[in-house]
């Protein structure tokens, strides 16, 4: 019998990584819709006059056809679906974040196509410059629940609605248990039943409409839209680093140091000449 | 494998040239030792004497074969104008093309937190310090076009904003001759975001 080849061809993806492979090639991790992350190779794509190549950009959407089944796949074809503009500072720098997350988190060839909408939309927030932590959070949510770790946000882990009156602290693997004592007290961590639902308020939006942002927010207003973002943070950060076992995020790292920069007085500059 | 370890050792270590697979060590390997001995022992030696020999400069990071590398050594170049680039063989392409008369900063990389790069490893803090210290006036950010490279600028560029020095950009975008029907998508966008007034002069 004659091995059959195996084609996919235009399939929705996002390049998470892209890095040089051989004399002239690359080699790439991609997020696709229905084959989730997948690792692909182009031969000569650096020669001159490679029509694929100013294509293989991360946060842009492509179509992407590839052939051969398992561990290699070659790259046969690239198409752009349409050109986002350039993401800048902050914005960028989250941008890695995410396909950080994506990169370590998730299983090769194990699709999640749900997330992948989800990915999509959080890219095009940040290209419009959108709230930035309100779709860091949604994203880190959606990532959470995909891989069923999302903490529950309505009982406690004992199966019991939370209490109003009473003050909780998540653990992993335990989930949200009435605080005792001084870990009630550690800054973000001890969260009344009032917070809790306020995170699950900030992040449960179903709706794919870009003003959506804006609706969450409406519904939560200042201070406590942001302790709900700030306790969102802390809470989902214990999630995905329990996930992480160890590994340091790097982008991480970058957007702390980033923003630190920020923070600097800006003098008046003088013009060079 | 039926080659003597000395060989399977050699093999082995050609293996780490980039591009070369199993196949083509092999075939390395053997061209030497039937054909070309004297070529080998070239070969060899300058590879030591170059892994010994070769460090990076104090100043701009490039390879260098003594503290300091020779763009930096003589002061017929603009100390006020420092460029920055990835590798050394960019800071090779803008040689060859001529023109910039400044010094240059060799970054050995872009950021990329997937890769654990971040600031420091490509010497940020390096630079900044430099730029602060020194009578630096006009800082050129020449990192690639790609994302990590725009990263790059970006972190650069914030890093550098409160001091007296001119942070600028290379200019992206159509290449001379270029007809714009056959110009991607994306070198187009940022042709067009980068777009200067027409002068006279
Ligand atoms: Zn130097």
């Amino acid at each position: 019998m004659m091995p059959v080849k195996h084609l996919v061809s235009q399939e929705p993806a996002y390049l998470l990584h892209i890095w040089p492979y051989g004399e002239s090639g690359v080699m790439m991790d991609a997020f696709s819709h229905r084959c989730g992350r997948i690792r692909l190779i182009a031969k000569g794509v650096k020669r001159k006059g490679n029509t694929f190549a100013p294509l293989l950009r991360p946060f842009q959407p492509l179509l992407l056809s590839w052939q051969g089944k398992g561990g290699l796949k070659n790259l046969t074809q690239v198409d752009s679906v349409m050109q986002l503009p350039g993401l800048t500072g902050d914005y960028l720098f989250s941008a890695f974040y995410l396909n950080e997350l994506l990169q370590h988190l998730l299983q090769e060839q194990e699709p999640f196509p749900d997330l992948f909408i989800q990915y999509a939309e959080t890219l095009s927030q940040l290209t419009e410059r959108l709230p930035l932590e309100v779709a860091l959070r949604r994203f880190e949510w959606r990532l959470l629940c995909e891989l069923g770790f999302a903490p529950d946000l309505t009982r406690d882990h004992d199966g019991y609605w939370l209490r109003q009156n009473a003050i909780y602290c998540w653990h992993v693997g335990l989930g949200f248990q009435v605080a005792s004592g001084p870990e009630a007290t550690v800054q973000d961590r001890g969260l009344t039943a009032q917070q809790v639902h306020d995170i699950l308020h900030l992040v449960a939006g179903r709706q794919v409409l870009e003003n959506e942002i804006v609706e969450a927010s409406a519904q939560l207003e200042g201070l406590r839209l942001s302790a709900a973002l700030k306790h969102a943070k802390v809470l989902f950060r214990q999630a995905i680093d329990s996930l992480l076992q160890g590994r340091v995020l790097k982008s991480r790292e970058l957007i702390v140091k980033f923003r630190a920069l920020d923070t600097v007085p800006k003098t008046p500059k003088v013009s060079g000449g | 494998m039926s080659f003597s370890p000395l060989i399977n050792e050699l093999v082995e270590s050609l293996t780490i040239l980039p591009g070369v697979g199993r196949k083509s060590a092999q075939r390395m390997a053997l061209q030497l030792l039937e054909r070309n001995r004297a070529g080998g022992l070239r070969l060899s030696a300058a590879l030591s004497r170059a892994m010994d020999g070769i460090v990076r400069c104090r100043c701009c990071q490039n390879f260098a074969e003594s503290d300091y590398c020779p763009v930096c050594l003589t002061d017929r170049r603009d100390a006020e104008q420092v460029c920055v680039v990835e590798t050394p063989s960019d800071l090779a392409a803008i040689e060859s093309a001529g023109g910039f008369k400044g010094r240059y900063f060799v970054l050995m990389g872009h950021l990329s937190p997937i890769d654990g790069i971040g600031p420091d490893e490509i010497g940020l803090t390096i630079l900044a310090k430099q730029v602060t210290e020194g009578h630096i006036k006009e800082v050129i950010l020449a990192t690639n076009s790609t994302v990590e490279g725009e990263a790059t600028a970006y972190f650069i560029a914030q890093m550098l904003a409160n001091t007296s020095a001119l942070v600028t950009r290379i200019a992206h975008g159509i290449p001379l001759g270029g007809e714009l029907g056959y110009i991607d998508g994306g070198t187009l966008s940022h042709a067009f975001s980068g777009r200067k007034p027409v002068s006279n002069d």
